[in-house]
């Protein structure tokens, strides 16, 4: 009945992040590997605990990236994330795969969570620090799995193909959680250049990306 | 906000995905957002664009099995079996049917490992039921709030993380919807009341209040036929309402002119 709230992270009053998305976890190809994330969703409907542990083996290394990205703790990065997968436990009726990847409703909670946390540190602790340009000990790379990092080199091929402006742009709203104005500030750039920026280059990721996404790929 | 034109609108979703919009642009997006198919495919896509940035972040080290502990531990700590099932949030709309159904055909073929098909089927059955009643409220409220005799008014207040009010007010149907966020529940014996702003003393409106975690949706009656609204308020008033308010004013907004 909230005609004008879209999706789990509205639904809390944040605003990082939408909270539609249209899916492809029905279609989930990794399903020799794992589960795909429908079966895993119905199993949590059912109660099944286990299914909770495989949602973590199958999320929880690029969420854990993502937040120890934000927030450079990675006490607390951790508990983002488990804080994320225990909310899927909980409210796994709220998922709808129509809609879009478990992928995307997880990720909106733990960038949404840590980007309030970091903003929260600002604010007490009056840091001027970029987050945006992350903690350099978080480039640990491990042995993550090879379609995992199929993917990410992917993901950061996209990144790269971006001219330069406008991924740091992004980078600065996605990870620094800043807005747009605040962008325009920290480069002292234009906020219609900035606008602009954060616009073509989300719009070039999503063509690069899409085969990540619209091809079944959860 | 309100003139923005459709290309416009969807300049805005990455930013919205992104979280880089100011408060203000937000709220404005999201009323649109309420209105437009288009707009929230707009905002679907770019949200998996977004959950897929994840994987551009440097992996780090982990444990997972004692991770795995926690998580476990953190899932028995909210009590015995998972809480609050049966629940499909109205916002779902016909999806959420959809996928209950597409929940039941699962759950059919997949019977050894779900051990109480029967309980589950049923409990589908009822939230179907349920979901249909509350999908027939948010039909007739989208159509309300669709409708181009429909004007939005936003009431707001200075603060950090003010309340808000969105009035989408039907001039034709003489009703007014009340969508109001991060607004506290009025204490017992208490209520919230709308008022329209004229050239003369703030016309009472209709009451309500919100749910515990902040959200009200109600349709009350518009303001009498006749008078020139300007603006609309809201303040806190003994249960029943009030003739003429008795508190301050907690939200307030103008009507943007045509």
């Amino acid at each position: 009945m909230r005609v004008s709230r879209f999706g789990f992270i509205a639904d809390n009053g944040e605003t990082a992040g939408g909270g539609l998305w249209r899916g492809s976890a029905g279609a989930g190809t990794l399903g020799a590997v794992s589960p795909p994330d429908f079966e895993l969703i119905a199993r949590i409907r059912g109660g099944d605990e286990t299914a909770v542990t495989a949602v973590y083996d199958r999320h929880a290394a690029p969420l854990l990236a993502l937040a120890y990205r934000i927030l450079g703790d990675r006490a607390d990065a951790e508990d983002v994330v488990l804080e994320a997968l225990a909310r899927v436990w909980r409210e796994a009726e709220r998922f709808d795969a129509a809609r879009g990847s478990l992928r995307a409703w997880l990720t909106v909670m733990v960038r949404s969570r840590a980007l309030d946390l970091i903003r929260a540190r600002r604010r007490s602790e009056r840091l001027t620090a970029d987050a945006a340009r992350g903690n350099p000990e978080a480039a640990v790379v491990l042995g993550d799995p090879a379609e995992e990092d199929e993917r990410r080199g992917r993901v950061l091929a996209a990144l790269a193909e971006l001219p330069a402006p406008q991924r740091e742009a992004i980078e600065l709203a996605y990870y620094g959680g800043l807005s747009q104005s605040e962008i325009a500030e920290r480069l002292g750039a234009p906020l219609g250049t900035v606008k602009t920026r954060i616009r073509d280059g989300m719009q070039k990721l999503r063509v690069s990306l899409k085969p990540l996404y619209a091809g079944g790929e959860p | 906000m309100t003139d923005l034109d459709r290309q416009a609108l969807r300049d805005l979703a990455a930013a919205y995905v992104l979280g880089a919009l100011e408060p203000d642009e937000a709220r404005a997006f999201e009323a649109r957002l309420a209105a437009s198919d288009e707009l929230r495919r707009e905002v679907a896509e770019l949200t998996e664009v977004s959950g897929l940035l994840a994987l551009g972040a440097p992996p780090v080290p982990r444990n997972d099995d004692a991770l795995k502990r926690r998580l476990l531990a953190r899932v028995r700590g909210g009590g015995a079996g998972r809480p609050g099932r049966g629940r499909f949030p109205a916002w779902l709309g016909p999806l959420g049917v959809a996928a209950a159904a597409g929940l039941a055909v699962i759950v059919g073929v997949q019977s050894a490992r779900v051990r109480t098909l029967g309980d589950e089927v049923a409990g589908l059955h009822r939230q179907a039921d349920s979901l249909s009643q509350r999908l027939a409220y948010r039909e007739a409220t989208l159509d309300h709030i669709l409708e181009p005799s429909t004007d939005l008014i936003q009431l707001t207040a200075p603060g950090e993380r003010p309340p808000g009010i969105q009035l989408f007010w039907n001039r034709t149907r003489g009703k007014v919807i009340v969508h109001a966020f991060n607004l506290p529940p009025a204490a017992q014996g208490l209520t919230y009341q709308l008022w329209f702003l004229g050239s003369g003393a703030p016309v009472p409106g209709g009451t309500f209040n919100s749910d515990p975690d902040g959200h009200a949706l109600a349709t009350l009656d518009g303001p009498p036929e006749g008078l020139v609204v300007a603006g609309a308020a809201v303040t806190v008033e003994p249960a029943g309402g009030s003739p003429q308010p008795t508190s301050a004013i907690i939200v307030s907004g103008a009507v943007e002119p045509d």
